[in-house]
């Protein structure tokens, strides 16, 4: 080194450049590479990149972001470069050892279908034959996930598929075919394919959005709309950010900039987060919260802020945001009960004598304006659905009747009144927040006592009701003090014993009431300031929680409604889980959902689904009374269970539930009906309305474990149903697939709670006659199917995606072809509907009748089946069943099975007809695009209709229909739409009527969508996309009961759960309600733990987190996080192997001891999956399970409904796929942790069966 | 006076995601072939923990870097004496071993089991871990290359404890700062600093390692490197990998052939919570071995006083004399690096005092602000202190003196000086925008002007692809 060292002094480091440096070509040949390619990532995780892909010798070698977004406007961030450390690792996959490479088919079963196929039978006969066989049948299905596989052509693969479709369609009937596919922004024409192919057999469509627990259900409560939320950009234009379980730069990675550079544009950002995440690394503060209780924080944010600023200081800008564009200034019945009241439903004009002939007056809110005169506003459902349009639904502070403008009277106090007290419901106490201590099954609600200013009515009826504001129940509600009296009112914020003040909420937050007083004053100082740029961003930590949509969120989205920040750019409520926006949601609906010809889809929210079919339903220990407000009398009394709650809903045509009837074909049904001689689709509702009320017809929920009930082919791909998204994982493997599983409690423990479902059924074990994959990857979903068929990388395909995150439309293109025998997923659905059209023309040749029974729909006239928000059961004869009003929709639909594969590849005709396109309720026609697809040179024609043969021809098409990408189409619904409105719209677009994105434009750079009638924002001349300010700006009505944005919820369900206003409820002790046994309760070593499965770092969902560049990443496998404190009292370090359990099941993973996790909370990030490093678990063997390996981290959650999610049949709370519905609430769960002994010889882990000796630890 | 030309970069920790995803795009491209296994020319790892290696910043234990040499020219290496030299010229004791890389190395799994024709009887298979690098199966994972990705591990009984940078703070503080109540968390993305005095070309017996005449980058000839691997002991950052299949270390190498057709380097394009900034600045090669030797107060300002202005005319003339080319110093005029090191001195170098005058400097992260205990419940938290809506900077929870071991060579103000000024921007930005006033006062304060604080938010917000690299 001295010589080195011994160089001139100046310049010792130095070689001279006539020095030759030809060694450094070295590294400039790795560099090069001989193409590259635009395209992207199809995984569930908003993101949607742009990523330049880059070929060399033939072979994809590695990817990198492309940084050519086009900037927005001049102040703001750009999105380059947009993609994380998951993307950039994924040019792994495409020759990865966890790919499978051809279709495959477990040997079993294969085996059994070439003896059939040998001894001559055909295909349907041959799959007859073994699920007819109760040994076969055992047999493969017990084999599942347990490898075993052969390798097959696709041609023999597709057979049997197309058999066991056939055979099930008729011995059962196409509603026992079912389809999983989630989240289509992510790659739309992939996600079409299967879901096209379902659609068109008459199958079941499983909903995902919710299923995943990413519906906010307050979306579609409070606003009518699935999800609408800022692009990121848009957060910077905000000034106050509140980030609550949204782990930011863990999930949104790409959009994790905007944090920081929001900060500097001078914003601040307050983190409400357990353990000290990765987002709270960026937040100026970081407030603590106890897991699950962040509700009762914004409850008194809340409190402080209608103190404040609503009453002590009247806020100008806030108060006239309220009156105009919320349902606070109508009026609510307050309903006598002995010398109080309670609150009633929303006052109508069809209540009053003045507005008697008003069309649809049970539909229409009068208020008082500022002078204590009645008004009748336009812009309710009423206005909406009316027959024919009078013009008057929109947002203007205007009389519908008369067109004087007025300004609406939010608080009865502002003129005459009389004070009444009013019964409102304390949930403090249903369950302790300490984990384990609840006594019983919780505790039942208290009643507290608040005055409320009313006034008496008279009504048409000459009968009279006492009114209040829906305002003055808010203010109430949360205790703000205005000089009414009631023992309810807390003295100051320091009373503790009153909801829901700032001491109050210290109890249950472990928080400082400070913290929450000065983030309230902030957050209203800023919002009142700057009109409205407050923010919160929020995701499924506290999505996923049993209260989660429905309660923490409203929260959060009534704190930002009450300060005017919903509808701004830079404000509102900001909720990102899953990739739910597809921009081009009318042709992704008419496509998917094969509408193109004429089909009517089998919607099914699938957390139902998936709870009666996997018989979790068994396991649900859960009672409803801590749910209950104590004044409820209606809801408890028909259901107190989830389970028959869930039955009364879809009796009731509130949700839906496939297969349809109990015991019977729906074909048969139907061809019963046309041999009864019922010939109108009228008279074929009436027919089974009547057939039901006889009880001749039934429905096959309330007898879910008949044989004949279950469904019996699933099919799954792009996404991992089996691994990731199934709670309840092992109750899963044991009653739906009929495998091996670590489940460890019993099925009983919903015995007598359940009294709509038929127990006496046993619990059967393995439904699915056939489960089919389209995979990348050899994961859970793959393992535990019968048959893998071999998908395209995202590197090999054409597809469009896009995202709520940011505002573009971009492409994948492929680098190469699919490798091995891969095939794009359009093509795989293709040729199966191929074979099965092949299949049909022996077994199903004629045309045949499906009868086909729907939840009643949203955006349709449906919204006003169920008037006053009640529930009146035909079932118990409180009404006639009517289909589409008191029962759910009865459609005719004929079905030519030999067509499935012409339907399949052309884009059918029932577009073309008027108003036979749209979303939403805004519908229009194609019958001008129809033309111009044909003529296209990207699309063709194909039997006189435009051709979806293959994946860039639906990308093109795609492109054509939708209003997003076409300015002109845009235009021309929006001109139809200014008709229901009165108010301009169409000149939104006026500027974008040029613009016709090509599928080959997207190629060469992102396109930015364009304002659109089924969207929410304006997006034109540089505005970054903030939902609502369209309807803030351009005063178009929410899509929801009163138009307006929904505070007070008025209906029957929500009165009795007490959460007609927003409140809080404890997340649930899941150890009183039996998750967790007594007796392991006593175990030696272990602890109970909250068990909190957040979206990780180095995987989105199991996805990545298999390849070794993830898995190097951190610890290579499944860990759980837990405190330094908590890990001493069970003797484990570091690193350590644990056991994490409950009755639901067993997962083994290493500890991550870390001081950034507070106590009695364990963490694992999901997905971690099976497939990697999942050891044996000692105590599946000391308890004998059937399953001696460790589960995922779905082996302790069990799916958990809440019945607010069940509500239909009632304006904006009526069901539509991924719109409403249940969601499975695995947040709450409480496990067990104890570390894992050693084995037998002394090693920590074993991984391999011959190592295995039965019956020892 | 001698100029030169050197790229250099800076590093914003405060928007640093910890996402790895520069890690990968360098992985991907440079490190993914056998015998690089185990390198990161790139990594990421979170403060508070000991790193990759472990411990790298304990030079009691890997003798990197320099040392100050009093009275003489020069600094002297750490590890090098004649004696030393002679006595462990084949064994090398202060090399890191695979085990504090990791266990038994990066690891993969074994996939095929998922594909298996034969049936298995009791569960379904499982990929089980195994060595990349020696093939064994089943193994048992104990380190990797973020390990303690958000203080994973890193409680007081942990590996926090042996944070480098707690080291001149009290048992009790230290032991605080690992519990939840006042935990905090950073991250430190690492790569070659290419440093102005670099201790591996020090190192190097075999004259293998060399600085570019042209931008500064730090390379080894492949072709000369002879294993001897003091430029991996030399390295106090543990940027210098040895490579078992080839025999020869490698490092990285600024990705110098997409710099050469004008693209940032992977990780910095890749980097997508936009912290990273390249940029060229010139300096006197001159004075580079007196500031390296200076005493650690002053090492910091030194460093920055022999980066040149770029607008001063004397030195546009000196370099145009020097055969710099207008290009260059026009790059040299925009470049980002210039402003935030020597201009606004909000950008430091990692660990001055291991005098190698690193290329890449850090801006300070904030963090947030402290609160305390309230005896009314197990976290219960309030603020220590406040009023403002933006944090002040006695706020912040991460210790200035923490930051200022890893920063500043243990001087504060250097740190508050960086912290200040961020939060003066912030601050003019909220007036502006929420009170809607132009506040001259809040920036004159910590020695900025409008002019700077409109820069300094364009460069830290807005910073579009261009103005970065």
């Amino acid at each position: 080194m001295n010589k080195v060292l011994k160089g001139t002094k100046t310049s010792r480091w130095f070689r001279e450049l006539n020095e030759p440096r030809k060694w450094e070509d070295f590294y400039r040949r790795r560099w090069q590479y001989d193409k590259s390619v635009r395209t992207s990532h199809s995984v569930n995780c908003s993101g949607s990149c742009s990523w330049e892909v880059f070929v060399k010798n033939g072979m994809i070698t590695w990817e990198l972001q492309k940084t050519d977004w086009p900037q927005i406007n001049d102040h703001t961030p750009s999105y380059e470069p947009r993609g994380c450390q998951r993307g950039i690792s994924s040019s792994w996959y495409p020759y990865s050892p966890v790919r499978p490479k051809f279709p495959y088919v477990r040997g079993v079963l294969l085996n059994y279908y070439r003896q059939e196929r040998k001894a001559g039978k055909d295909p349907v006969a041959a799959w007859a034959a073994i699920v007819e066989n109760p040994e076969k049948s055992a047999k493969y299905r017990n084999a599942r996930g347990k490898a075993g596989w052969r390798r097959t052509s696709w041609d023999e693969a597709a057979e049997i598929i197309a058999a066991a479709k056939i055979y099930t369609i008729k011995q059962y009937g196409p509603d026992h075919l079912a389809s999983f596919s989630p989240i289509p922004a992510m790659s739309m024409v992939s996600f079409l394919s299967g879901h096209r192919l379902s659609n068109l057999l008459g199958g079941t469509m499983l909903s995902f959005y919710e299923w995943y627990h990413d519906l906010p259900h307050v979306m579609p409560m409070i606003w009518g709309d699935q999800t609408d939320v800022h692009e990121s950009a848009d957060w910077y234009q905000s000034a106050y950010w509140i980030v609550m379980g949204s782990n930011l730069p863990m999930t949104r990675t790409a959009d994790a900039h905007f944090a920081s550079e929001h900060k500097y544009n001078g914003g601040k950002l307050v983190n409400l987060s357990p353990d000290y995440s990765d987002v709270t690394k960026f937040a100026d503060l970081w407030v603590p919260v106890r897991p699950g209780t962040d509700t009762a924080f914004l409850m008194a944010c809340i409190h402080v802020i209608l103190q404040e600023f609503h009453v002590d200081r009247r806020s100008e800008y806030f108060l006239d945001y309220v009156g105009q564009y919320t349902n606070l200034p109508f009026l609510v019945i307050l309903e006598e009960e002995g010398d109080h009241y309670g609150s009633g439903r929303f006052l109508r004009a069809s209540d009053l004598g003045d507005y008697s002939d008003e069309e649809l007056g049970e539909w229409k809110f009068p208020l008082f304006d500022k002078n204590g005169d009645l008004r009748l506003p336009g812009g309710s459902v009423g206005f909406r659905w009316e027959e024919k349009t009078t013009g008057r639904w929109n947002l203007k502070n205007e009389d519908a009747r008369t067109g004087e403008a007025y300004e609406p009277r939010l608080t009865l106090m502002d003129g005459d009144y009389e004070e009444v007290q009013v019964e409102f419901a304390d949930f403090t106490h249903t369950y302790n927040v300490e984990l384990g201590t609840t006594q019983l099954r919780g505790n039942k609600a208290t009643p507290t006592m608040r005055g409320v200013p009313s006034k008496v009515m008279t009504l048409a009826d000459g009968s009279k009701v006492r009114v209040t504001t829906a305002y003055d129940l808010l203010l109430a509600q949360y205790g703000v003090r205005r000089g009414l009296s009631g023992d309810g009112y807390p003295a100051d914020y320091d009373d503790a014993e009153r909801p829901y003040t700032p001491a109050w909420q210290e109890q249950e937050t472990g928080v400082d009431r400070n913290l929450a007083i000065r983030v309230a004053r902030e957050w209203a100082d800023t919002a009142e300031k700057t009109q409205g740029k407050c923010l919160f961003i929020t995701g499924s930590g506290i999505l996923h929680w049993y209260h989660g949509g429905s309660l923490t969120y409203r929260a959060e989205a009534v704190m930002g409604i009450l300060t005017g920040c919903q509808g701004r750019n830079g404000g509102g409520f900001a909720h990102y889980v899953g990739t739910e926006k597809i921009r081009n949601f009318a042709a992704i609906g008419t496509i998917g959902g094969a509408a193109d010809w004429g089909n009517v889809g089998r919607q099914q929210n699938s957390t139902s689904f998936f709870y009666f079919h996997t018989d979790q339903w068994r396991y649900d220990g859960m009672s409803l009374d801590p749910l209950w407000a104590p004044r409820a009398t209606d809801m408890p009394s028909r259901a107190n269970h989830s389970a028959d709650m869930n039955a009364v809903a879809v009796r009731n045509g509130w949700l839906p539930f496939f297969p349809q009837f109990d015991e019977k074909n729906p074909l048969d049904v139907m061809k019963e009906a046309r041999a009864e001689g019922v010939d109108s689709d009228t008279a074929v509702g009436e027919w089974v309305a009547k057939k039901f009320k006889d009880r001749e017809l039934k429905f096959a929920l309330p007898n879910v474990d008949a044989e004949k009930n279950h469904p019996k082919v699933l099919w799954i791909y792009r996404g991992n149903l089996i691994g990731t998204s199934m709670r309840g994982h092992e109750i899963n493997l044991k009653h739906m697939l009929g495998t091996h599983h670590n489940v460890l409690g019993g099925d009983e423990r919903a015995k007598d709670m359940v009294h709509e479902i038929d127990w006496s059924t046993e619990a059967p074990l393995g439904k699915l006659d056939l489960i089919y994959n389209v995979n990348l990857r050899m994961d859970s979903s793959a393992n535990y199917s019968d048959i893998v068929l071999p998908t395209a990388h995202w590197y090999e395909k054409d597809d469009v995606t896009c995202t709520d995150l940011h505002s573009f439309l971009h492409p994948f293109t492929p680098a190469h072809d699919p490798a091995w025998e891969c095939k794009h997923d359009w093509e795989a659905f293709r040729i199966i509907a191929e074979k099965i059209s092949d299949l049909a023309q022996e077994h199903l040749p004629e045309p045949v009748e499906d009868l086909v029974m729907t939840a009643l729909n949203t955006d349709t006239p449906d919204e006003l089946a169920q008037p006053m928000g009640e529930l009146k059961d035909w079932w118990k004869g409180e009404v006639e069943p009517v289909p589409g009003k008191t029962f759910p929709n009865v459609k005719v639909i004929e079905r030519d099975y030999t067509q499935i594969h012409e339907k399949y590849t052309t884009l059918g005709p029932e577009v073309t007809k008027p108003n036979g396109y749209g979303a939403k309720g805004i519908k229009s026609d194609l019958a001008e695009v129809y033309e111009q697809l044909k003529d296209s040179y990207l699309v063709g024609e194909k039997s006189g209709k435009p051709s979806l043969h293959n994946a860039r021809q639906v990308c093109e098409t795609i492109l054509r229909m939708s209003p997003e990408s076409d300015g002109e189409l845009s235009y021309q619904i929006f001109k139809k739409l200014e008709k229901r409105t009165g108010v301009p719209l169409a000149h939104l677009v006026e500027h974008d009527r040029e613009i016709a994105y090509h599928f080959p434009d997207l190629i060469s750079q992102p396109r930015r969508s364009l304002t659109s009638p089924h969207w929410s924002a304006i997006e034109t001349k540089g505005r970054t996309y903030s939902p609502w300010t369209l309807n803030i700006e351009a005063l178009k009505p929410f899509h929801t009961l009163t138009g307006r944005q929904e505070v007070y919820y008025d209906h029957k369900m929500f009165r009795d759960l007490g959460e007609d206003l927003p409140t809080y409820k404890p997340p649930v002790d899941m150890v009183c309600i039996g998750d967790v046994s007594a007796d392991d309760l006593k175990m030696k070593g272990a602890k109970l733990f909250r068990f909190i499965t957040p979206h990780q770092k180095w995987g989105i969902h199991s996805m990545f987190h298999d390849s070794w560049q993830m898995m190097n990443m951190f610890r290579g496998g499944p860990t759980v996080w837990i405190n330094d404190d908590d890990a001493k009292e069970i003797d484990v370090e570091d690193n350590d192997w644990v056991e994490i359990f409950n009755e639901n099941g067993i997962q083994v993973a290493r500890a991550v001891v870390s001081h950034t996790v507070p106590r009695d909370m364990s963490i694992v990030y999901h997905q971690t999956e099976r497939h990697v490093n999942v050891p044996f678990s000692s105590l599946a063997r000391e308890r004998g399970a059937t399953d001696l390996r460790g589960g995922n981290n779905n082996a302790t959650t069990r799916i958990m409904m809440n019945p607010a999610t069940m509500v239909g049949g009632y304006a904006n709370w009526t069901y539509w796929l991924n719109y409403q519905g249940t969601s499975p609430s695995e947040r709450d769960c409480a496990v067990l942790i104890r570390k894992k002994p050693p084995e037998a010889d002394g090693r920590k882990v074993i991984y391999q069966e011959h190592e295995i000796k039965l019956g020892k630890g | 006076m001698r100029i030169k030309k050197q790229l250099s970069m800076v590093f914003n920790l405060d928007k640093c995601l910890g996402c790895q995803t520069c890690t990968i795009a360098c992985k991907n491209v440079w490190t993914n072939r056998e015998g690089a296994e185990y390198m990161f020319w790139n990594n990421v790892e979170t403060k508070p923990g000991v790193g990759y290696p472990r411990e790298w910043e304990n030079q009691d234990k890997y003798r990197g870097g320099w040392k100050e040499n009093p009275g003489q020219a020069q600094p002297k290496l750490n590890q090098a004496s004649k004696f030393w030299e002679m006595i462990n010229l084949f064994y090398n004791p202060v090399l890191p071993q695979m085990d504090e890389y990791y266990g038994k190395g990066p690891f993969t799994f074994t996939y095929e089991d998922l594909h298996s024709e034969t049936p298995t009887k009791y569960s379904q298979p499982v990929a089980r871990p195994k060595s990349q690098i020696t093939a064994e199966e089943d193994i048992d994972l104990t380190y990797g290359v973020n390990w303690e990705d958000n203080a994973a591990g890193t409680h007081y009984e942990g590996t926090g404890a042996l944070d480098y940078n707690f080291k001149d703070m009290s048992e009790a503080a230290k032991k605080a700062l690992l519990k939840f109540q006042d935990s905090f968390m950073m991250y430190l993305p690492r790569i070659c600093n290419h440093c102005l005095n670099p201790a591996c070309v020090g190192s190097c017996p075999s004259g293998a390692n060399y600085k570019r005449e042209e931008d500064g980058v730090v390379l080894i000839d492949q072709d000369r490197c002879r294993g001897w691997r003091y430029c991996v002991s030399g390295c106090p950052y543990k940027k210098t990998y040895y490579n078992w299949r080839t025999g020869k270390s490698e490092k990285c190498i600024l990705c110098f052939p997409r710099i050469e057709t004008g693209q940032p380097p992977m990780c910095f394009q890749a980097c997508v919570g936009r912290i990273r900034y390249l940029g060229p600045i010139l300096y006197d090669i001159d004075r580079v071995a007196e500031v390296a030797n200076a005493p650690e107060d002053k090492l910091v300002d030194l460093q920055r006083e022999i980066i040149l202005d770029p607008f001063d005319p004397e030195v546009i003339q000196e370099a145009r004399r020097q055969g710099i080319s207008d290009n260059w110093m026009e790059a040299c005029r925009r470049s980002p690096v210039f402003f935030m090191v020597k201009k606004w001195k909000i950008a430091l170098p990692l660990h001055p005092e291991f005098r190698t005058l690193p290329s890449l400097f850090y801006i300070p992260p904030e963090s947030p602000v402290k609160t305390s205990h309230v005896d009314n419940g197990r976290n219960a938290m309030d603020m220590v202190d406040g009023g403002t809506v933006l944090p002040q900077l006695k706020e912040f929870r991460i210790p200035i003196e923490y930051l200022a071991t890893l920063l500043a060579a243990g001087n504060t103000d250097q740190v508050e000086t960086a912290l200040l000024r961020q939060l003066a921007v912030r601050e003019f930005r909220r007036l502006e925008r929420v009170e809607g006033r132009i506040d001259e006062s809040v920036l004159a304060q910590v020695g900025l002007t409008i002019q700077d604080a409109r820069h300094m938010h364009r460069l830290l917000a807005l910073a579009h692809f261009h103005e970065r690299f």
